[in-house]
C-alpha cells in the first residue's frame, strides 16, 4: 500500500517529460520491504557486530586467548568485587580468566570469528551442493530425479545430530579431520548432513517453474536448457535460496557448538599463530562445563554469545522470509 | 491404503538398513579400537589378549562378514545359528563385558528394579514429560495468539519462541541450571531422579523447544482456518464466538499440528544426548555419547539401530494418523 500512495504522490510532479517508468528490481524491492522490518533490522545490526568483532578481533584486544596466564586463573569479571574463590580481579582481564587462566575477553571476541565463519561457509557450501541437486533433479526429471531424491529422503529419515557425531568421530583422527584444526570435517560433516532440504525445495520450485508459459516461450525460440536454467529458473528460484541459507545458517552455528561442546568440534589451538581459528564459543562452553559453580561467567557469556548470534540472524531470516514472500507473512514472525 | 502400508513398510526397513550399513563403515573407519587404553585403564591390553577377544567378540571376521552376522545373525563354532539385531539381540557390549546391548538399554539397572529403572524408560518418561510440557503449553500459546493477532500478547509469543526455536538446549540448560539451582537453590545441584523436583529442569529445557514450535505451527494453522469460508458461515448463522473457535477452528487448525509430533518426538530423542550428558541423566543418550568415544561398536550400533526404528516408526505412525483424521488426505 505504501509504494502505491508514494508513487500516486510523486507521479504529477514527474510528468513533464515523457513518462519513464524505472521499475524497482527485485532485489531493492525485498530490501525496501526488509528495512521497516525493526526486529529484521535489529537482527541484521547484531551479526554484523559480531562479524566486526570475528574479524577484527585483534582490534579489539591485547591479550592472546590461547597463553596461559600463570597464577592468574580463575579471575573474576573487573565489577565483581570477588570471585566465590575469594579472588580479586585483575584489570588487564576485563570478563576474568579461566580455569587454565587464559582471558576469557579475548576467547569471547576470537570464538565471534569461528561462528561467522561457520555460519558463512557451510551453509555456502549446502546452498550450492542442494542448487545444483534440485536444479538438475526438478530440471531433467528421470532416472536422476528418482536417485537423488531417494538419497535425500534417506538423509531425512537420519537423525541430524547422529550423524553428525559418527561422522566427526569416523574421521576425527585422520589427516582430513586434522586439516584446518578439526574445522575442515567440521564443515564437511554440516554439509554432507544438510544439503537435502534446500535440495528438496530447489526442486519443487524448478519444477513449477519449468511448466511456466516464459520457459516454454524461452524453448520455442530454441533456447538451451543451460540458458534457461541460468536465465529463467535460477533467477526466479533465488529468492527462496536466499531465504533458505538464512534460517540455515543459525542450524550451522548450532551445530558446531554441539559438537564442540561434546568434545568433538574444532581442536584445542595451542598457539596463537598456528591458525586463523583459535577457539569457538561451544568449545569454551565445553572446558567450563565442570566449573558452573566457581566460574560461572565463562560459561554464561560464551553461552549468552551464542544465544545472541543465533537469535540475531534468526530474526533477520524470518524478515527476510516476510520481504521476499509477503504472502507468507502469516506463517513467519 | 494397504498398498501405501506395504510401500512405507519397504522402505522403512530400507531407511535403517542403510542407516545400519553406513553407521557400521564410519565407525569401522574410525581409528582405534575397543581395547585400546583408556583414561581409565591406562596400560590397555596385551596382544594375546586382544587376540582372544577379537575372536570372542568375532572381530576376526571379515568386515562384510561382522555386518551380516550382526545385522542377521551367524553359525557359532558349535555349528548353532545365532540370530541378530532383526530378532532383538544387539550384541554383546564390547566395554561392559558380560553385557548384552539391550539389557544395558532396557534392563532395570539394579537386581531389585523393575522397567521403571532402566535406561530406556527414563528416556522415555522424559521425553514425554517434555512433550506433555510442550503441548499444554505451547497450542494453547498459538491459538491465543493468533487470536490476538498483532497485539503485544502475539508479540511476546512470537519473540518468545523464537529464542525456544532457535537457541539450543544446553545453552538454555546453562542458564536455567545457573539460576535455578546455582543461584537461587531452588532445584538441588546433584539431581537425585526419585525425586519429582529434579525431573522439572530437564523436562523443561527439552520441552521448550518442542513448546516453541508447536505455539507457532499451531498459530500458523489458526490463522489459516481463521480466514476459511466456513468460519464466516458459522458466524453468519449466528454460531456463539465460543463454538466458533472450539469447535471450527480449534478442530480444524489441531489436525495438521499432529503432523510435526513425528520430528518432535525424533528431535526428543536425539536431542536428549547432550541434555542428558549436561544433567547426568541416566537415559540411553549419555550412554550412547560414552558408548561412541569408547570405540563400543555393538553398543553404538545397538543404540543407533534402536533410535532409527523408533523415528522411523514415530513418523509412519504420525501419517497414518494424518490420514486417519483428515479424511481429505489420501494416502497412496
Amino acid at each position: 500500500m505504501a509504494t502505491l500512495t508514494q508513487s500516486a504522490g510523486k507521479a504529477p510532479t514527474a510528468s513533464k517529460g515523457p513518462i519513464t517508468a524505472k521499475s524497482e528490481g527485485q532485489w531493492q524491492m525485498i530490501w525496501r520491504r526488509l528495512r521497516r522490518n525493526k526486529l529484521a533490522m535489529g537482527g541484521l545490526i547484531v551479526l554484523i557486530l559480531f562479524v566486526f568483532m570475528g574479524v577484527g578481533a585483534p582490534l579489539l584486544t591485547r591479550q592472546d586467548p590461547t597463553e596461559f596466564n600463570l597464577g592468574k586463573d580463575q579471575l573474576p569479571q573487573v565489577w565483581v568485587a570477588e570471585s566465590p574463590a575469594k579472588l580479586k580481579p585483575n584489570p588487564e582481564y576485563i570478563f576474568g580468566t579461566d580455569s587454565a587462566g587464559r582471558d576469557v575477553f579475548s576467547r569471547m571476541v576470537y570464538g565471534a570469528r569461528t561462528s561467522v565463519f561457520v555460519g558463512l561457509i557451510p551453509t555456502t557450501i549446502i546452498m550450492l551442493i542442494g542448487m545444483i541437486a534440485g536444479m538438475s533433479s526438478g530440471f531433467f526429471g528421470g532416472a536422476l530425479d528418482n536417485v537423488l531424491m531417494r538419497i535425500v529422503d534417506m538423509l531425512e529419515a537420519f537423525p541430524d545430530i547422529l550423524f553428525y557425531i559418527v561422522l566427526t568421530v569416523a574421521l576425527r583422527e585422520t589427516a582430513f579431520g586434522n586439516a584446518a584444526n578439526g574445522l575442515l570435517l567440521l564443515f564437511f560433516a554440516l554439509a554432507v548432513v544438510s544439503w537435502g532440504g534446500i535440495a528438496r525445495l530447489v526442486r519443487g520450485t524448478t519444477l513449477g517453474l519449468r511448466s511456466r508459459e516464459f520457459v516454454d516461450a524461452a524453448r520455442s525460440m530454441g533456447a538451451s536448457s543451460a540458458f534457461i536454467i541460468f536465465k529463467h529458473i535460477l533467477p526466479n528460484a533465488l529468492g527462496i535460496i536466499v531465504v533458505w541459507a538464512a534460517l540455515a545458517m543459525p542450524r550451522m552455528i548450532i551445530a558446531e557448538a554441539t559438537l564442540a561442546y561434546l568434545g568433538l568440534g574444532m581442536k584445542p589451538v595451542s598457539s596463537m599463530g598456528d591458525s586463523y581459528f583459535l577457539t569457538s564459543w561451544g568449545q569454551i562452553i565445553s572446558e567450563g562445563r565442570s566449573s558452573l559453580n566457581s566460574q560461572p561467567w565463562v560459561l554464561l557469556t560464551s553461552s549468552l554469545c551464542i544465544a545472541l548470534i543465533v537469535v540475531a540472524v534468526t530474526f533477520f531470516g524470518n524478515g527476510l522470509r516476510d520481504a521476499v514472500d509477503p504472502q507468507q507473512r502469516g506463517a513467519g514472525k | 491404503m494397504t498398498s501405501y502400508i506395504i510401500r512405507r513398510l519397504i522402505s522403512m526397513v530400507l531407511t535403517v538398513f542403510v542407516l545400519a550399513l553406513m553407521t557400521f563403515l564410519l565407525m569401522k573407519s574410525a581409528p582405534g579400537g575397543p581395547w585400546d587404553a583408556t583414561a581409565a585403564d591406562r596400560k590397555g591390553l596385551s596382544e594375546t589378549q586382544q587376540r582372544v577377544l577379537n575372536r570372542q567378540f568375532g572381530l576376526d571376521k571379515p568386515e562384510w562378514r561382522q555386518f551380516t552376522s550382526y545385522v542377521i545373525g551367524d553359525v557359532d563354532s558349535e555349528g548353532e545359528f545365532n540370530c541378530g539385531a532383526i530378532c532383538g539381540n544387539l550384541g554383546p557390549s564390547f566395554k561392559r563385558r558380560g553385557q548384552m546391548v539391550q539389557d544395558i538399554l532396557f534392563a532395570p539397572r539394579s537386581p531389585e528394579g523393575d522397567f521403571f529403572d532402566s535406561r530406556f524408560s527414563f528416556t522415555l518418561r522424559l521425553a514425554l514429560a517434555a512433550i506433555t510440557f510442550g503441548v499444554l503449553l505451547g497450542i494453547p500459546a498459538g491459538v491465543i495468539s493468533a487470536l490476538k493477532q498483532n497485539t503485544w500478547i502475539d508479540y511476546v509469543t512470537a519473540f518468545i519462541t523464537t529464542i525456544g526455536i532457535s537457541v539450543p538446549g544446553f545453552v538454555v540448560a546453562i542458564f536455567l541450571i545457573y539460576v535455578f539451582a546455582v543461584s537461587l537453590h531452588l532445584i538441588p545441584v546433584v539431581p537425585k531422579w526419585d525425586q519429582t523436583a529434579s525431573w522439572i529442569m530437564p523436562s523443561a529445557v527439552m520441552g521448550f523447544g518442542t513448546m516453541a514450535s508447536l505455539a507457532r505451527y499451531t498459530r500458523t494453522q489458526m490463522l489459516d482456518v481463521m480466514r476459511q469460508d466456513y468460519i464466516r458461515t458459522a458466524r453468519a448463522k449466528g454460531l456463539q464466538e465460543r463454538v466458533v473457535v472450539l469447535k471450527h477452528m480449534l478442530r480444524n487448525s489441531l489436525i495438521p499440528v499432529v503432523t510435526i509430533l513425528g520430528p518432535v518426538v525424533a528431535g526428543l530423542l536425539t536431542g536428549s544426548f547432550i541434555i542428558e550428558q549436561m544433567f547426568s541423566f541416566p537415559g540411553i543418550g549419555a550412554e550412547f555419547v560414552n558408548s561412541i568415544f569408547n570405540r563400543d561398536y555393538s553398543m553404538i550400533m545397538g543404540t543407533t539401530l534402536f533410535i532409527g526404528v523408533l523415528v522411523v516408526f514415530a513418523n509412519f505412525f504420525v501419517d497414518l494418523t494424518y490420514g486417519f483424521l483428515d479424511p481429505r488426505i489420501r494416502l497412496d
